[in-house]
């Protein structure tokens, strides 16, 4: 899967990955979001918009997920912590910006 | 229990180890760190958990660890390290909540209290009246020669505390003391801090216990983190009252001294090189790298604890189940084979944000972001009022009561005011 990605830097990059936990450790490595719990819906660094058609390909927000996602300045209608996302559908490609730092 | 094997090289890094909690290793640790990372861990150090006091607990030797990907196994791997801590359970301190807790209890409390601590509650309910308590308190001191630590640095943290939970503002004086003797920094005789425990231990009983009461009686009551903690209990969501008690406690130990020490510490970079203070005030945007940098470089807290469960192994040493590990956050900051220049403050490093002042994984600090709202809030204030501060760091001291804090116990300075 091909995951095109704008940094808060607004830079754009491309990513080849398996699934969304590929991408949620290549770009921690990267330090393009800090993951700082490590994954376990918590600090909510790792804080993005998803691109809206791609909503029907990943699982839904759960209560611990929406219960950051609602304590977060920025966030908006399409936005999920990347460590809770998981790909419930086979997709080609996935677009996703990484939402400002709070 | 482990135990490390003494040859020549060794013999030097156990003298090291022995010598950590001297006055001249907590006020200066970063030299003795590098030499503890030619060859992490090293096994030996008697050291105080927090809560825990010297002269009257018993130590266990702990594992020094001090390397960045050590320090960072031992933060990602919770059911390896356990943060449950006998040695403080034993002692006279009120066990802390969270802190001291594994999963799953620690998922529960942890949930209970972080709602409290999101960005949006931050900004909603504590950045205004920070922001107008600080001026205050900038104003009042503006002009002067001050103890930054007395005036600034340990008031802001403290106020934020009583907002955090409902307290009388005036209260913030004893919660900065018991904080400071909980913490195990500063000079406290063993039967003061035993005392500070218990005066600590017994204000919150009262708190709480009138909280409950308005409650009870019908009042209205502040919508504040204490309130969210008694009605937990009162739902009967695995809360008791006496953890009520002691959630509330730990918020104060957790709180305090941390930030106070990190407040007085930015200052500290800003006497260090004058010309910060100018380049900060013109260009704010500049003012979070430098925070975080920092943190990185002068992060107050030096070290914690963990239990270990399983056999192991961290930098190739076999560790075995029931040894007792010390990894130092301040010394993974300071590894050269992360940070280049590690002992330099260089502002805009790529990847500052890999510091572990805040910790890592299911125990990262639920208060980061609201440490850091209080530097930058306090930061953003002087360089409004301010046209620059004066003083040298020659005529400071750094706390040297114990090696879990890095920071100042005096910083006399001035802040010169604008107006001419």
């Amino acid at each position: 899967m091909k995951v095109d990605i704008v940094d808060r830097e607004q830079q754009q990059s491309t990513y080849a990955v398996n699934d969304v936990h590929e991408l949620f450790s290549a770009l921690s490595d990267e330090m393009k979001i800090d993951a700082l719990c490590g994954g376990c819906c918590s600090c909510a660094t790792c804080h993005v918009y998803l691109g809206d058609e791609y909503e029907h390909a990943m699982n839904e927000v759960a209560q611990d997920e929406q219960e950051i996602l609602d304590g977060l300045m920025h966030t908006a209608e399409n936005s999920r912590l990347l460590c809770q996302m998981t790909l419930q559908t086979e997709i080609e490609h996935l677009e996703i910006t990484i939402a400002p730092a709070e | 229990m482990s135990s490390n094997v003494v040859d020549g090289a060794d013999t030097d890094l156990n003298e090291v180890v022995a010598n950590m909690l001297s006055p001249e290793c907590i006020q200066n640790p970063y030299p003795v760190y590098k030499k503890l990372r030619t060859q992490s861990p090293v096994h030996g150090l008697l050291d105080y958990p927090p809560g825990t006091v010297p002269g009257v607990d018993t130590p266990f030797p702990a594992w020094v660890i001090t390397r960045y990907a050590d320090v960072d196994y031992v933060l990602s791997n919770p059911d390896i390290f356990s943060s449950e801590d006998p040695m403080q359970a034993n002692s006279s301190a009120p066990s802390l909540m969270l802190v001291n807790h594994d999963k799953p209890r620690h998922t529960d409390l942890r949930n209970l209290a972080k709602m409290a601590f999101t960005p949006k509650r931050i900004h909603d309910n504590i950045v205004e009246r920070l922001r107008s308590d600080v001026s205050a308190i900038v104003d009042g001191n503006v002009g002067q020669s001050i103890d930054f630590m007395e005036e600034v640095a340990g008031v802001i943290p403290a106020l934020v505390m009583t907002y955090l939970m409902g307290l009388p503002k005036e209260d913030y004086k004893k919660l900065v003391r018991w904080a400071n003797a909980f913490m195990v920094s500063s000079d406290f005789t063993p039967q003061e801090r035993q005392s500070c425990n218990e005066e600590l231990f017994h204000y919150f009983v009262a708190k709480v216990g009138e909280r409950y009461s308005d409650i009870e009686a019908g009042k209205k009551v502040t919508d504040d983190l204490m309130t969210a903690f008694i009605t937990a209990e009162y739902e009967g969501n695995g809360l008791s009252k006496e953890e009520v008690v002691l959630f509330c406690i730990t918020l104060v130990v957790a709180g305090a001294e941390t930030t106070t020490y990190f407040l007085g510490n930015l200052m500290g970079v800003m006497l260090e090189d004058s010309s910060w203070f100018e380049r900060l005030k013109q260009d704010r945007s500049l003012i979070r790298p430098f925070m975080e940098e920092c943190l990185r470089r002068d992060g107050p807290p030096q070290r914690l604890f963990r239990c270990v469960l399983k056999d192991c192994e961290v930098g190739g040493q076999a560790i075995k189940a029931g040894d007792w590990v010390a990894f130092f956050m301040a010394a993974a900051n300071h590894d050269e084979s992360v940070f280049e220049n590690p002992e330099q403050f260089i502002l805009g490093r790529k990847n500052v944000s890999k510091h572990v002042t805040f910790g890592r994984g299911i125990h990262h600090c639920l208060g980061a972001p609201l440490a850091r709202i209080e530097a930058e809030i306090m930061l953003n204030t002087m360089f409004d009022k301010c046209a620059a501060v004066e003083g040298s760091l020659a005529n400071s001291s750094r706390q040297s009561g114990g090696l879990l804090a890095y920071g100042f116990s005096t910083l006399p300075l001035k802040l010169v005011s604008t107006n001419p």
